[in-house]
């Protein structure tokens, strides 16, 4: 098994047994719910409900970005912890190279965001099949997952694990939250084509889910925001590996 | 054969702090213990040694092999424990083994199983080490190490913090590793480990090798010299000090009983049995100012 695959897999089986990501997770599920709770202003939402790529949206759009904004918590310290508290020494003493290190963990700390909102669609998913009249299909809910949530888990995984090593970690809480509120306070206008490119989960990407009555998907605005989201996460990756103070010299 | 040749090695810092100073030794099979107070240059030396340190100037071989230019190889032959170990808490034991095996290429069971009985741990091998006492953690550290069954072992401050029971068992642990023709690299302050287990020795003292040779070597460099004086007062104390290199003191009611070196025979009282303890803070208070 490459060092790198067997960094991520032991990356993932820690993360995924934190019981604060599975109390965030329910968090998350719980203003899903809500979501769809008959207050005056979801009621008036109500024609929309049938839709799938509509409750798809707003699953990813609202309670997924809670929930990736607690799971980044979680992220932070995975790099900064081993450098900082002397772990790191078990792996720079290993034959193991920097690149494999970095690569290994940002791998499986992408899987896990990956299958933690994996698990989270796939539970509203059975929420809404079992309880929305009409024919179900996952299709909307696969193509939330691949093409707007996985560049969203990249991007985070990416710059959860570079940018406390690099900055000062306040900073970037700070800077995180105020990214995060703006995603969750800035309400993309309906039926626009072109959304801001340096959205998480309401992006150009979203579009694809969910169109609001628009006839043709704005591709420019889509490969907007696909790129930098991907296109942050690797300058994060590579500015990572590129600093030099926490690995052993070479 | 020499297991590690250090030849004139120096560290030094961007802010000109010199950690190590020209230090020149080598170290064979058995286990070598490495002496010297906190911020001597001890954990500086070993980082250098694993790799994790690039000298500033000098060389460092292990197994012939250069430790700048040939690090992989290096890395291969040798087991690492480092002074603060923290581990993952929600790992199990033998999740975590494996874990650091894997990462010498190691992915064989039953070697993490071997190593954990090495070190008494095969019965909380399921046991998180968020849940493990501060001994047993150590002696998770000290598998972790073994695995792969290196040539060498480096281990710093190994017994800092632990019980008597799981120091002496470590040592064990220690011994029996050197006992196969293979090396293991002993930092520490405590001179009861060095006396326990090392054969040979090198004392460190602000970046500089002080003394490097036996533990009979150096308890004969104060062979003859180890007084006791009955003082009165700690007016007498301080003229003590003034003339010789006090070790220890002990109140007796308002008498001071002081244990010294005289170097130069001043004081006119038979001299007692010297211990490896007093060998040593004679070289780190005594010989170490002038």
């Amino acid at each position: 098994m490459s060092k790198s695959v067997l960094i991520a897999k032991y990356e993932f089986k820690m993360q995924i047994r934190q019981i604060a990501g599975w109390l965030i997770f329910a968090f998350s599920l719980v203003l899903a719910l809500f979501d769809d709770f008959p207050s005056a202003a979801n009621v008036k939402r109500l024609a929309e409900l049938p839709k799938q790529g509509y409750v798809v949206y707003r699953l990813i759009g609202q309670p997924g970005i809670i929930l990736l904004f607690g799971l980044m918590f979680l992220l932070s310290n995975r790099i900064r912890g081993d450098w900082k508290k002397g772990t790191l020494d078990l792996f720079t003493t290993k034959p193991v190279g920097k690149a494999q290190y970095l690569a290994g963990k940002i791998l499986g700390n992408f899987g896990y965001l990956l299958c933690m909102t994996g698990i989270y669609l796939a539970v509203n998913g059975v929420i809404q099949a079992v309880f929305t009249p009409g024919q179900f299909t996952a299709i909307p809910y696969l193509i939330g997952w691949i093409a707007v949530v996985l560049p969203a888990c990249f991007f985070l995984a990416s710059c959860s694990l570079a940018l406390p090593v690099l900055f000062d970690i306040r900073l970037f809480y700070a800077a995180f939250s105020v990214y995060f509120m703006a995603n969750l306070i800035i309400v993309p206008p309906k039926g626009v084509s072109d959304l801001p490119f340096w959205f998480l989960l309401t992006g150009g990407l979203s579009r694809l889910v969910y169109r609001f009555n628009l006839s043709t998907l704005n591709f420019g605005n889509i490969l907007a925001n696909l790129i930098f989201l991907l296109g942050i996460g690797i300058v994060a990756f590579l500015l990572l590996l590129a600093k030099r103070c926490y690995w052993r010299a070479e | 054969m020499n297991h590690i040749e250090i030849k004139g090695v120096t560290k030094k810092y961007r802010n000109g702090v010199k950690s190590l100073d020209n230090i020149t030794f080598s170290i064979g099979d058995g286990v070598f213990g490495l002496l010297g107070h906190n911020g001597a240059g001890k954990t500086t030396l070993m980082k250098a040694i694993v790799t994790i340190l690039k000298p500033t100037s000098g060389t460092i071989t292990v197994m012939g092999r250069d430790t700048t230019r040939e690090g992989d190889a290096v890395r291969r032959n040798i087991g690492y424990l480092p002074q603060e170990l923290n581990m993952y808490p929600n790992l199990t034991v033998f999740d975590f083994v494996s874990y650091m095996a894997g990462l010498k290429g190691i992915s064989d069971q039953k070697e993490i199983q071997k190593v954990l009985a090495q070190v008494d741990m095969q019965d909380f091998s399921q046991r998180k080490i968020g849940q493990l006492s501060g001994g047993m953690k150590r002696r998770v550290g000290i598998a972790q190490a073994l695995v792969g069954n290196p040539r060498i072992l480096v281990v710093d401050e190994p017994t800092a913090g632990l019980d008597p029971e799981e120091r002496v068992r470590f040592r064990s642990v220690l011994s029996r590793f050197a006992a196969g023709g293979r090396t293991v690299l002993l930092s520490t302050h405590l001179v009861e480990d060095v006396y326990q287990l090392s054969e040979r020795l090198a004392v460190l003292r602000k970046g500089k090798l002080f003394f490097t040779g036996t533990s009979q070597e150096l308890l004969q460099s104060v062979h003859g010299k180890i007084k006791i004086l009955t003082l009165n007062s700690d007016r007498e104390l301080l003229e003590l000090r003034k003339k010789a290199v006090v070790i220890s003191t002990t109140f007796e009611g308002n008498r001071i009983k002081a244990r010294f070196m005289d170097e130069n025979n001043t004081y006119f009282v038979p001299p007692i049995s010297e211990t490896l303890e007093d060998a040593y803070v004679y070289c780190m208070g005594g010989k170490a100012h002038e």
